[in-house]
């Protein structure tokens, strides 16, 4: 009894913010500051999310999230794809096609996911400016990729580890040759380590803040950093906590509906190995 | 003439050698069995025949044709693996026509392949389902069926049974000796089962620490072996060795052997003993077959010693009798009614026309 006491106090605890954002969102900013924070929306308003999406100011330009979600959305889809190939294809490399010193390839490697956020900003910026991408969606997808290669190949290589190599060696004899195997055969078996990838992935570079800010400005910002500024510029007159929460709100969706559709080949993912199936 | 050369063959993976100076000439058609002890190199040696190991030393042909440095696509072989290494995510009959379609055979011939050899190997209600809703023995056929697709000049097999329980694996193994005498392709065949080289081979390679120790039929590998390791490893229950000396006595050459009473002298068959004498040493081991000495029925056998009867083991068709000679364990081979009593003691004969004998030293074969 005890265990389900805590776990459901825990989650109360986990939901709370997430209730008073989504009541929050759809109460009238009259509502907002006249009653309680945990009392339900009276009158219901969809008004919060359509201002926050289409016409709530940030600095001087007032229109809306809309164009900063669009813009998440053209970096972190290729981002993500970007890097779960490449870093399958390393996994696949790094264990079924051993090369010398490909051990030694992958403890370095291992370093990328060791190394903090803040090390990457300046050498990025400097190359970024060399070879002419910096405060460009191009950039965000490069900086991206390469940042998570170190994750995802970590991902896919343990994951690969514990496939048999005698399923290479079967198709090598079959006829079979690098990228065949890859496409025919590995890649098919590998769907829970690439929704692990694809999942972890999508969550970091869409919350990600730090590389949004300084890589872009003006209209190439991502989604987070909007959001930043939207809450930022409604504090300098009247405080819309409705419209920031639902702009809140549509921040996080994307990796809300990706953890909906995706979760359980997170958690299969994960653990895939671990039993011989 | 020879689908599989393999001359001078070497292998080291960093310092350490593990294949050394290995010389197989294979007739087409042949059923070639490597057999050898864990980790004596077999498998290395079939995935350098296979190309998905590299060649440290020597040459390897195929039909004539040397092969080293080509990749396995390209060597006109086919592999079972002892994992089967079935491709999970493709039916059963995805696996058998994959290596088809890879070297682009058109599609309605490679159904009509797919079908022919799901007949051959009884598994034509299988073929549209995965791998994993395959029992052991089926998943096996299927290993064999993807082998057997293509018509390559050379099959190669790397501990096929091993994986399966002891009654299909004899099931299987007799099934297998069929296909080979109907198909009569070559194969090259590798177990540490010395009952499967026997039973399977048309020749047997003995392997032992990276180099073939003999290699020829199974029954001279049996009744000939060349050292201790071949004469041990083969036959089950192993030979007996016993150390013994040699001696002279009243014109009549032997061997010395004690139950732990009474040392008996028994004399070695002339062919034996001149072999014995012209190496000229006092002691050596003397190799005997558990079937080569059996308990005397005669009261008054002058050849035979007299030895502690330890312990009985029927097993159906042979009791194996667990004595005591010149202080090493030996075993003898009795028929079930014939067995003496354990605790008691028993006269044993030894069949010394069958007898082997080893250099202490060296474990090679002296006469
Ligand atoms: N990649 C490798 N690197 C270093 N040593 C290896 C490698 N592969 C095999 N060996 C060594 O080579 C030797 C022969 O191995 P191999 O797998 O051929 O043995 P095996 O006869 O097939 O044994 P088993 O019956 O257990 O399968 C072993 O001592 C093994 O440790
Ligand atoms: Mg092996």
């Amino acid at each position: 009894m005890l265990i389900y006491a805590i776990l459901i106090f825990a989650a109360a605890y986990y939901l709370l913010p997430l209730y008073v954002m989504l009541t929050t969102s759809l109460k009238t900013l009259h509502q907002v500051n006249n009653a309680s924070l945990l009392s339900l929306p009276d009158p219901i308003t969809f008004k919060p999310w359509a201002e926050a999406w289409s016409s709530a100011c940030m600095g001087v330009n007032c229109s809306g999230l809309q164009h900063y979600f669009w813009n998440s959305v053209s970096f972190v889809l290729p981002a993500v794809f970007i890097s779960t190939v490449f870093g399958a294809l390393n996994g696949y490399v790094l264990t079924k096609w051993q090369f010398r010193g490909s051990n030694l390839f992958f403890g370095l490697l291992l370093v990328g996911t060791f190394v903090p956020y803040q090390m990457f900003l300046l050498p990025m910026a400097w190359t970024l400016g060399k070879i002419g991408l910096s405060n460009s969606i191009g950039g965000l997808v490069l900086v991206h990729s390469v940042y998570g290669l170190a994750f995802t190949t970590l991902f896919c290589r343990n994951f690969y580890v514990s496939m048999p190599d005698e399923l290479v060696k079967a198709a090598r004899v079959d006829g079979a040759g690098f990228i065949r195997i890859f496409w025919r055969i590995v890649l098919p078996l590998s769907l829970p380590i690439l929704m692990v990838s694809i999942i972890w992935q999508f969550t970091q570079i869409w919350n990600d803040f730090l590389f949004g800010i300084v890589f872009t400005s003006g209209t190439h910002q991502p989604i987070t950093v909007a959001l930043y500024n939207m809450v930022d510029t409604s504090s300098t007159g009247i405080k819309r906590y409705n419209v920031d929460m639902a702009g809140a709100v549509i921040t996080a969706l994307p990796t809300f509906i990706i953890y909906i559709l995706a979760g359980r080949y997170f958690v299969r993912g994960l653990t895939a190995g671990s039993v011989k199936g | 003439m020879s689908v599989l050369t393999i001359r001078k063959i070497n292998k080291t993976y960093g310092n350490e050698a593990v294949l050394h100076d290995i010389n197989i000439d294979m007739q087409d058609g042949e059923f070639l069995i490597l057999v050898g002890p864990s980790g004596c190199g077999k498998t290395t040696l079939l995935n350098m025949i296979a190309g998905l190991e590299s060649v440290t030393g020597g040459e390897i042909a195929i039909d004539g044709r040397r092969i080293n440095g080509l990749g396995p696509r390209d060597r006109n072989i086919a592999m079972v693996f002892q994992s089967y290494a079935l491709y999970p995510n493709m039916t059963v009959r995805g696996n058998i026509s994959f290596g088809l379609e890879m070297r682009k055979v058109p599609r309605p011939r490679r159904s009509e392949i797919v079908n022919r050899v799901a007949k051959t190997l009884q598994i034509e209600h299988l073929l549209d389902r995965k791998p994993a809703a395959l029992s052991g023995g089926q998943r096996q056929r299927v290993a064999i069926g993807r082998a057997l697709a293509r018509e390559p000049s050379l099959f190669l097999f790397d501990e096929p049974l091993s994986a399966l329980d002891a009654k299909l694996r004899d099931e299987m193994r007799t099934e297998l000796k069929i296909l080979h005498q109907r198909l009569k392709t070559s194969m090259v065949y590798v177990t540490h089962d010395q009952i499967e080289a026997m039973t399977l081979g048309d020749r047997i390679a003995v392997m032992y620490g990276g180099r073939v120790q003999q290699l020829g039929a199974p029954q001279d590998i049996y009744d000939n072996p060349t050292n201790r390791f071949v004469a041990g490893f083969i036959g089950s229950p192993a030979m007996n060795f016993i150390p013994c000396e040699l001696a002279e006595e009243n014109g009549a050459f032997g061997v010395r052997l004690s139950g732990g009473e009474e040392t008996r002298l028994l004399p070695l068959p002339d062919a034996i003993a001149d072999k014995l004498k012209s190496w000229g040493r006092g002691k050596a081991v003397l190799g005997v077959r558990p079937e080569h000495v059996t308990p005397s029925t005669a009261e008054q056998q002058t050849e035979a010693v007299s030895c502690p009867v330890n312990v009985v083991e029927p097993t159906g068709p042979n009791t194996y009798v667990f004595s005591k000679v010149n202080d090493v364990e030996i075993i003898v081979r009795c028929t079930p009614g014939h067995a003496p009593e354990a605790g008691s003691r028993a006269k044993l004969e030894f069949d010394l026309s069958k007898a082997l004998f080893f250099d202490p030293e060296t474990d090679d074969r002296v006469a």
